[in-house]
């Protein structure tokens, strides 16, 4: 019997049978640990016995032992975990314990009721935590959460990055043009937000591919998924003034349908950009080619007035219609498609106060402009997306695009010594269809191919036709209107290829390559009632062809905390201009390095640099001007210009969302450098444009804080929001000076919220903008604006809500000093127990007298009026079925 | 003369510090937990509960959500008005333990009379089961006992190395999150939680009366409720269908006869 079990303990079989595990837990200086926790389990992690320690740090663990070998874990509060396998006999087992190195912070975790949770790259915000009732749209309820931001066109950004899309339920509603759910999607659908960093585009490449992509998904509230729902809002007001909106959306079973449709004449813009640029919106099988199509030659711009949103003194009247629906066809097909239709007409008054400094005398123009811009847009995309296995995916897309846009200026303008009229046209179009062909596969051990094919074909005629005497020196013949037509055709073929994968120490790796060729014609030239205008710097003839091939290869490894990334891409590229007979031939290596160190859970700091080099495209190929505005030209660079910048960025970001605290902070240094450049004079009718190399440097500090937790004592909710940026810029032509400046700029919000039980809420808050420029170390003047805000909240019961908010704005420069006042009042209705909400709205309530803006750009001055409206919304409708 | 009296106290001052404060734990927590009861006279009881631990004590306090609420309600479904007043006593149901010394002391209530109970603790028999849950950001196990008449489901911690949990639950290998009875009668869920390193002392509660063991503590009980019956008084009693009884409910599950 003994010879048989010294038999077994030598060959290290053990009979199972009651064992004791006993020891000592200690730490590191000896000193016995009391209140520890012993747990012994088995492989799968069940537990099988525990104990605890007593004042001598000393344990006892018994158990019946099935099977050979277990896990002994230490546990004490403050200390390092230990944990060892052993055999399963009885024995003594030894623990002496490190103290944890960082403090064990004081820290509050709640149950389900955690506004934020985080869980690695998915931050999940509960939307009721956040809004107070006041919201209309998601867009209302984006801006009130900390990390998120919203600019004043509706662009989303979180922690600093833009979002590539919004997706609702998981789904892709309108492909990147996440506004249209941003602003027309009611807010009180919403129960949580999610902001996913890092997604990569498709769940097939999800741990393969590298992406710094965050996406946003709504989730709605339960009663909202299961059937269809919608809103519905109609206003009317005085002066004619009209408000309707309405959407409907299915996410049942394999139909998920959404429906949009907007109108008003209240100045609000449903969606802010008008132009659809087919390099924006390639949506893609995978990380679609980069593209760089050039923008329109002419754009209309609307007024812009810091510190007051466009929607105080916009007359517009527009509609928008927009459905999108993905269909689950089978298994293993889907059908995605979307439309949308947008018109609108858009009116502004302005008059102009021009001061132009001349050898010590001033010179003052005075003009009244109006502004009438008649925007059109028709978007329509189909997708169809195949998986023939679970493996792969198919992707055909097809995309058609229309936007037409009309603008029409009257500028009447006097000096002490003469006036003139000037009156300007401006129509562009832009036609476009793109089609898309794209495969993935996802082999074994996390490795994957991805191969694109697209082809995409844009038309735009522009045309601008400008009637004023003021001409006459630059075009002796011209009699009448002059007119710049520009005709504008591109053709682009590509390829892409790349294989990706991710190795077991999730290091990852990707190599690219692409091709692509791209067949672009420019024709412009300038006509007047005597004919076509003979000088040749008006006129442009292009037709070039541009072949372009790249190999890039790419890795990410981390390493504990840090993170590596290390990529590099090798360009060629081919051009060929027959009118101007320009040839060339590049190639240039791009690289690109970046580390990442993660401090701990919530400080990251980040270091990147990138190296980019370029080619022209026609634009800026083109040898003469080409008429913009009334009032200025662009030239091109007339050679094969190769700009080349390298960039380097540090920043550091801290988010602590606990307390709902993030910091971000940014220094990024840019140089970029062309080999030649060509130079226009500036005289004082026309305002020079042209591309110059310009090195720059650029300090941002971004610091947003919710103080709640600090003054929840007193029931007060507060935000704080400070900006601060340096922009010092310099340019140098062939290594000449041309200018040296400087833009410094602070601005800081703060807003504080009262949250008492009772009826009665107060908000008052406090914004300061200033900034200035100068140059040559003169200052060209400051820009200082004032806002103190002010607001009442009544409540006198749950169907009755009343907020009435006045807005001061006071503005400030070097020249000219502006004031408006503005009040707002909005009283809501909403009966129990029914799905109607009555609304009564006011805004602009005392109009503001006559006031004049002022605008620093470059060497001119400029003052603006205009006139603000009053208006009443009606009634709103919610329903469900 | 005067320095040397001041030192002298100062010194005693610190000594006293430094004594009491060794013997008492200082607090390394704070969780808020939802009880429940299904009460026969209440079915939807609800109690704010406070765990204040530390490596080898406890301390479990509970009160009515309702104990504070003061003025009238009217429900509009039944009609029924029901008032509110502040309750008077600061009594509240606490219960404290010490795994170490392997003690338990708590306020039971016969009515509205409290009892100071002080036993021997009694560690529940736990079993491990499968089972795994997260629970606030905590990567919670399952593990299942029977306590006093009662199965109970709790979903513990090992991230938080202590014996505590709500109530009378402790003994697992790491906090105790949630727990609920197998007949859903009680159930105690988890609201939040504070981690406080280097809190206040966790002490035992002072004995202001005489304590009782547990089994005189039930005798006591169970010889009130059947003078009462006898006598047919309506104090602390209520009405269901004509019938008086009284609310013997108690998460102890004592019995009452």
């Amino acid at each position: 019997m003994c010879f048989l079990a010294f038999l077994s303990e030598v060959s290290g079989q053990h009979v199972p049978g009651k064992v004791t595990i006993q020891g000592k837990v200690v730490a590191t200086s000896s000193q016995p640990l009391a209140g520890g926790m012993l747990i012994l389990s088995k492989a799968d992690s069940s537990i099988v016995s525990y104990a605890s320690t007593d004042e001598k740090g000393e344990y006892i663990l018994e158990l019946e032992a099935d099977t050979s070998h277990y896990l002994l874990t230490a546990n004490n509060l403050g200390y390092i975990s230990q944990s060892r396998w052993v055999t399963a006999q009885s024995q003594t087992q030894q623990f002496q314990l490190e103290t944890e190195p960082t403090q064990l912070r004081q820290v509050t975790v709640k149950g389900d009721l955690l506004p934020i949770r985080v869980n690695e790259d998915t931050t999940s915000f509960s939307v009721q935590k956040f809004a107070d009732g006041t919201e209309r749209v998601v867009e209302d309820i984006l801006k009130k959460l900390p990390g998120v931001r919203v600019d004043d066109n509706g662009g989303i950004s979180f922690k600093g990055k833009p979002i590539d899309k919004i997706l609702l339920e998981g789904d892709e509603f309108f492909a990147k043009n996440y506004k249209m759910l941003s602003k027309n999607l009611s807010a009180n659908m919403l129960d949580k937000v999610e902001a996913i960093e890092n997604t990569a585009s498709t769940p097939l490449l999800k741990g393969i591919e590298r992406s710094d992509k965050t996406v946003l998904n709504l989730k709605l509230r339960e009663d909202r998924r299961k059937t269809l729902f919608g809103t519905v809002d109609l206003a009317a007001g005085v002066t004619r003034r009209y408000e309707g909106r309405a959407n409907l959306f299915s996410l049942v079973d394999r139909l998920k349908l959404g429906i949009i449709g907007s109108a008003n004449n209240t100045g609000r813009n449903p969606v802010p950009e008008l132009r659809y640029d087919l390099s924006n919106d390639l949506s893609d099988a995978s990380d679609g080619p980069d593209q760089h199509a050039s923008p329109p030659l002419l754009r209309a711009q609307p007024i812009a007035v810091p510190g007051i949103p466009a929607e105080r003194f916009n007359q517009n009247r527009v509609w928008l219609g927009a459905a999108n629906m993905n269909l689950t066809l089978t298994s293993k097909l889907k059908l995605k498609a979307f439309t949308y239709q947008l018109g609108d007409r858009q009116t502004q008054r302005i008059s102009n106060q021009y001061e132009y400094l001349l050898e010590g005398n001033s010179l003052i123009v005075r003009d009244t402009q109006r502004l009438e811009i008649r925007p059109s847009l028709r978007v329509s995309q189909v997708t169809l997306e195949y998986n023939p296995s679970e493996t792969s995916l198919l992707k055909w897309q097809g995309n058609l695009q229309q936007q037409q846009d009309a603008s029409f200026y009257q500028i009447a303008s006097h000096t002490p010594d003469f006036s003139e009229r000037l009156q300007q046209q401006m129509s562009t179009r832009q036609r476009g269809i793109q089609q898309q062909l794209g495969f993935i596969h996802r082999f074994p051990r996390n490795r994957a191919l991805t191969l694109d094919a697209y082809y995409q074909h844009q038309n735009r005629p522009q045309q601008l036709t400008v009637a004023s005497g003021r001409f006459a020196s630059l075009f002796p013949a011209a009699k009448g209107d002059v007119t710049q037509q520009i005709i504008n055709e591109v053709q682009t073929y590509g390829v892409q290829s790349r294989w990706m994968g991710a190795l077991p120490g999730k290091q990852r790796y990707a190599l690219l390559a692409t091709g692509s060729y791209v067949s672009e014609g420019l024709a412009s030239k300038l006509r007047s009632e005597a004919g076509s205008l003979a000088d040749s710097s008006y006129r442009n003839n292009l037709s070039y062809e541009k072949w372009q091939g790249s190999l890039e290869a790419n890795t990410a490894i981390p390493l504990g905390r840090i993170d590596l990334y290390a990529g590099a891409s090798l360009n060629w590229v081919q051009i060929q201009e027959k009118s101007l007979c320009l040839r060339g031939k590049f190639v240039f290596l791009n690289p690109t390095l970046g580390v990442t160190y993660r401090i701990n859970q919530d400080n990251k700091l980040r270091a990147y640099y990138r190296r980019n080099q370029t080619q022209p495209n026609a634009v800026d190929l083109s040898k003469g001007y080409v008429l913009t505005t009334y009032r200025s030209f662009q030239r091109g660079y007339a050679g094969l210009n190769r700009p080349q910048s390298d960039g380097f960025t540090l920043s550091y970001s801290n988010s602590d969302w606990l307390r709902q605290f993030s910091l971000h902070t940014e220094i990024t240094y840019l140089s970029e450098k062309s080999p030649y450049v060509s130079q226009v004079g500036v005289n004082d009718q026309f305002t020079f444009m042209g591309q110059l190399p310009s090195p720059f440097r650029n300090d941002g500090y971004e610091l947003a804080s919710d103080l709640s937790k600090y003054l929840s004592a007193l029931e007060v909710n507060s935000t704080l929001q400070l900006n601060a940026g340096w922009n010092s810029y310099q340019s140098a032509l062939n290594s000449a000076l041309i200018s040296k400046g400087a833009i410094r700029s602070l601005s800081g919000k703060l807003t504080l919220r009262t949250a008492f039980d009772g009826m009665v809420n107060f908000e008052a808050g406090y914004e300061d903008h200033w900034s200035d420029i100068r140059e040559s170390g003169l200052s060209l003047g400051y820009n200082r604006l004032r806002k103190p805000i002010a607001g009442i909240k009544v409540t006198p019961s749950k169907s009755w809500y009343l907020i009435t908010t006045s807005e001061w704005t006071d503005l400030k420069n070097t020249t000219s000093h502006n004031q408006f006042y503005f009040l707002d009042a909005l009283i809501r209705f909403t009966p129990a127990g029914k799905r109607v909400m009555y609304e009564l709205s006011a805004k602009n309530l005392l109009g503001s007298p006559t006031a004049t803006y002022s605008q620093l750009s470059n060497f001119l001055i400029s003052q603006s009026t205009y006139q603000l409206v009053p208006r009443y919304i009606l009634a709103r409708v919610d329903f469900s079925f | 003369m005067n320095f040397k009296r001041f030192v002298r106290l100062d010194f005693f001052i610190c000594f006293i510090l430094l004594t009491t404060h060794s013997n008492a734990q200082s607090q390394l927590g704070v969780v808020n937990y939802l009880q429940l009861e299904k009460q026969p006279s209440d079915p939807n009881y609800k109690g704010h509960g406070v765990l204040r631990f530390s490596k080898t004590n406890s301390v479990y306090t509970e009160k009515s959500v309702l104990a504070d609420k003061e003025g009238s309600e009217t429900s509009a479904e039944t009609n029924e008005t029901r008032v509110y007043s502040k309750s008077s006593t600061s009594n509240v149901d606490y219960t404290y333990t010490n795994f170490a010394a392997q003690q338990i002391l708590s306020n039971e209530r016969i009515l509205s009379k409290y009892f100071f109970v002080k036993d021997t603790l009694s560690k529940p028999n736990w079993k491990m089961v499968p089972g795994k849950r997260k629970i606030g950001t905590y990567e919670c196990l399952k593990a299942v006992t029977t306590f006093r008449s009662r199965t109970y489901t709790a979903w513990f911690t090992p991230a938080i190395p202590v014996s505590a949990g709500p109530w009378k639950l402790w003994g697992l290998p790491g906090l105790i999150l949630e727990a609920t009875s197998s007949d859903e009668v009680v159930r105690f869920l988890f609201q939040s939680i504070q981690l406080t390193p280097n809190g206040p002392p966790l002490q035992a509660p002072k004995e202001h009366k005489k304590p009782v063991t547990l089994a005189q503590f039930v005798t006591f009980r169970k010889e009130k409720f059947n003078r009462l019956k006898k006598a047919g008084t309506a104090t602390g009693s209520f009405s269901t269908n004509g019938v008086t009884t009284w609310n013997t409910f108690s998460v102890e599950n004592f019995p009452n006869e």
